[in-house]
């Protein structure tokens, strides 16, 4: 755990940033975003559909929360637990053998490969330091002591 | 660590982010509920120029040669067994702009009926090239839902090998 409040500043900002910046690309198309997942052949196309259209406004909203230090512990939680999802979903699909388009980024998204891995991998190291430690970032938000 | 106060917080954070999701889509959803979205999200039905047929009517576009059907798997799968006269055209590569789909550069009349096929069951090929030959101006092309596996299993003509130009 870090107590070093700068640093996890940085770790807010830089997965908040992320998760915004991916929500508002796949808000711009939700039904491109919802067939990506549907190609992981995990879940049925109705399933896909309504994933598909809450998913990226939940990161978009737990994105916000986290930069702007409100619920940031709970916030960071739900981050963490989509990176665990998506690392376990491109993981199988890989082992499945199945070439599909993370659709993390809408259309600009990249193929599901060791490299998005890693990088999920990264900022799930990030959001779990953010939630399991004490300290408080530089949030927006000033508490009330 | 509060769990019951993280629960709420987790719950209230899905309700912020619901709200605007269900609203800023309501077309969407009432499309969905109709059904359009049944056999694909990005080709739903009523999209111009795109059917979804059984394999009655892919038997019978193929006995009258009154279509020309497209094999959207890898050209591996493609050599161990397609419909016979079929396109090989895989999927990977028209999506990598490896072959170019265009009516001109694949020598095809760009209102000549096209059947595109993969693997069949819940493979997504067939249904990805389609958005692009779509787009590269093909206006009458059928998506064969049961694919290779149904063709297969149902005892249709089957060639065998890969000796396309």
């Amino acid at each position: 755990m870090t107590k070093n409040r700068a640093v996890l500043s940085a770790f807010c900002l830089v997965v908040g940033g992320v998760f915004i910046w991916a929500a508002a690309l796949k808000i711009r198309d939700p039904l491109g975003f919802a067939q990506n997942i549907a190609n992981y052949r995990v879940v049925g196309t109705a399933l896909a559909f309504w994933i598909g259209l809450i998913l990226p406004w939940l990161e978009l909203a737990a994105g916000v929360f986290l930069i702007a230090g409100v619920w940031r512990r709970t916030s960071a939680l739900l981050l963490s637990l989509m990176l665990a999802g998506f690392i376990v979903l491109i993981a199988v699909t890989m082992l499945r053998g199945i070439d599909v388009d993370c659709g993390c980024f809408g259309s600009l998204s990249r193929k599901a490969d060791l490299g998005l891995l890693l990088q999920d991998a990264a900022l799930l190291f990030m959001s779990g330091a953010i939630f399991a430690s004490k300290a408080e970032p530089l949030g927006l938000i000033r508490k009330r002591r | 660590m509060n769990w019951r106060r993280t629960g709420k917080e987790a719950a209230a954070i899905l309700l912020v982010a619901s709200v605007p999701a269900l609203l800023s889509n309501l077309d969407l959803i009432r499309r969905q509920l109709k059904g359009e979205f049944a056999q694909s999200l990005i080709l739903p039905a009523g999209t111009p120029g795109v059917a979804f047929i059984g394999l009655a009517e892919a038997g019978d576009l193929f006995q009258r040669g009154a279509a020309l059907f497209v094999d959207s798997r890898p050209r591996d799968e493609y050599g161990a067994g397609h419909v016979p006269g079929a396109l090989s055209l895989p999927l990977r590569d028209a999506d990598e702009n490896t072959v170019a789909v265009t009516p001109e550069a694949l020598r095809i009349p760009a209102d000549r009926p096209l059947v595109v096929y993969c693997g069949g069951g819940d493979c997504q090929m067939s249904i990805l090239l389609t958005r692009l030959l779509r787009e590269a101006g093909f206006g009458d092309i059928r998506i064969f839902e049961g694919g290779w596996a149904e063709w297969q299993n149902e005892g249709f003509p089957v060639e065998v090998g890969v000796d396309q130009e």
